[in-house]
């Protein structure tokens, strides 16, 4: 992961950060920066299991229950 | 350079999606009996939304379904279906690069899953980068042989096929419905990705019948091989099986040439990239219309990693994904994709029921 991580920042800088600064794109630039820094940190928080990171699964688990009412409700 | 397609090639795409999305896993194989007819029902609510989206773009040449939202349902509104629209894309294109990731691991059992996630996202980076005429020209060269193979696999599940295997017929009709919801989430209307590269046909209007066509025709192939799976594994087996149409051709055996199954290796890897290089554009898309930006190309890398990221650190075990997430994903995906259209299809035309929509012909 932490490789992958490496890997893409420097593409990202190579192919887009350059030809965005130079082209005076800002709005591009700082929504790059948000998504490539949202990406780096949940990479660290799952290379360094950090679990600090908020996680799509807990929404997924809780409704858990909603899924097993719907196959009680079609068990016939 | 203006990037266009055509309705043939948008057929094309919406064929080589659904196959790819869901041909090897069977989704709805769960409920083990009478998986054909739950794929049936689920396909008909995937032309529903197919016929929405398509409604709407024409409706609304030239916009994308973000603005044609805002247009219908006013900015805060559309904005806030726009945002639960977007955040189902990204949800999708994570599930597509899990699932594509799951089943290479059985292939190259000794490839860590990164790895493999980091050499997709490169590849699919690099198709998104070449654009929408080329992914159109793309889809013209790999949907025949991709017919032929298919075509091909389903023959040879010919001498496994077991007329008992699907008897007895509608046993456990609400089973048959809950198989047809899951059916529908997956694949059918996740062909609600399409939508965002409805804006570039320029030939909707007068042969937008051929993406209805191509669809109906991946619909019916889904259900014959949901047959044919069912007949060669029986109920029992394809309750369990997690590449059910994959294990069925494990079995066929021609004297001392096993391996069958990696014959038809071109077929599950161009149907399965071509998923995933689909849903990357669509997320691509998708963030270029949300935030209005002029040129996509400048999100392809960004939103590759943040893909890889989600789906390594979203979705860790395929175990897990199957006891847990799998049966909770519908309750996020199934209704946005089916509202998201629907609210916006009434919106439209209650609001410009007398005003007509002026045509400005221009893509964003």
């Amino acid at each position: 992961m932490f490789y992958s991580m490496l890997i893409f920042i420097f593409l990202i800088v190579l192919v887009e950060g350059r030809q965005t600064v130079k082209n005076k794109a800002w709005k591009e630039l700082t929504l790059i920066t948000a998504i490539t820094l949202i990406a780096v940190f949940y990479a660290c928080d799952y290379y360094y299991n950090l679990n600090f990171m908020p996680n799509f699964n807990y929404l997924l688990h809780k409704l858990q229950p909603a899924a097993k009412s719907l196959e009680i409700f079609f068990a016939f | 350079m203006q990037e266009s397609l055509y309705s043939r090639q948008t057929g094309y795409l919406i064929f080589l999606y659904l196959l790819g999305s869901s041909l090897i896993y069977v989704p709805e194989s769960f409920i083990g009996r009478d998986v054909w007819i739950s794929s049936f029902l689920g396909s008909i609510l995937g032309l529903y939304v197919l016929h929405l989206f398509i409604s709407l773009q024409k409706m609304f040449p030239g916009q994308n379904i973000m603005q044609i939202s805002k247009l219908s349902l006013g900015t805060f509104t559309g904005t806030v279906l726009n945002t639960a629209f977007l955040l189902v894309i990204l949800l999708i294109a994570m599930l597509n690069l899990f699932e594509m990731v799951v089943f290479l691991s059985i292939i190259y059992q000794h490839i860590p899953r990164i790895f493999l996630m980091l050499v997709i996202v490169l590849g699919t980076s690099l198709v998104v980068y070449a654009g929408i005429t080329a992914a159109g020209r793309t889809a013209d060269l790999f949907t025949w042989p991709v017919l032929v193979f298919l075509i091909l696999s389903l023959l040879i599940l010919t001498p496994l096929f077991q007329f008992p295997n699907l008897v007895p017929i509608l046993s456990q009709p609400g089973r048959i419905l809950l198989g047809a919801i899951y059916g529908a989430n997956w694949p059918y209307i996740q062909i609600s990705l399409i939508s965002l590269i409805l804006p570039y046909v320029v030939d909707l209007r007068e042969e937008g019948k051929k993406i209805y066509h191509w669809y109906l025709i991946a619909a019916g192939l889904l259900i014959i091989r949901a047959l044919f799976v069912q007949a060669s594994l029986g109920p029992n087996i394809l309750e369990i099986s997690r590449f059910p149409f994959y294990d069925a051709i494990r079995l066929v055996q021609f004297s001392n040439f096993q391996r069958v199954e990696l014959f038809f290796f071109i077929l599950f890897w161009s149907v399965t990239s071509s998923v995933v290089i689909l849903s990357h554009r669509s997320m691509v898309l998708g963030l270029q219309n949300f935030f209005a930006i002029h040129d996509y190309r400048v999100f392809i890398l960004p939103t590759g990693f943040l893909i890889l990221t989600l789906s390594m650190y979203t979705l860790p075990s395929s175990l897990q994904f199957n006891l847990k997430e799998f049966n909770t994903i519908i309750f996020l995906t199934l209704p946005v994709n089916v509202l998201y259209p629907t609210v916006i299809f009434l919106a439209a035309r209650w609001r410009y029921k007398t005003t007509p929509v002026q045509k400005t012909g221009s893509i964003p």
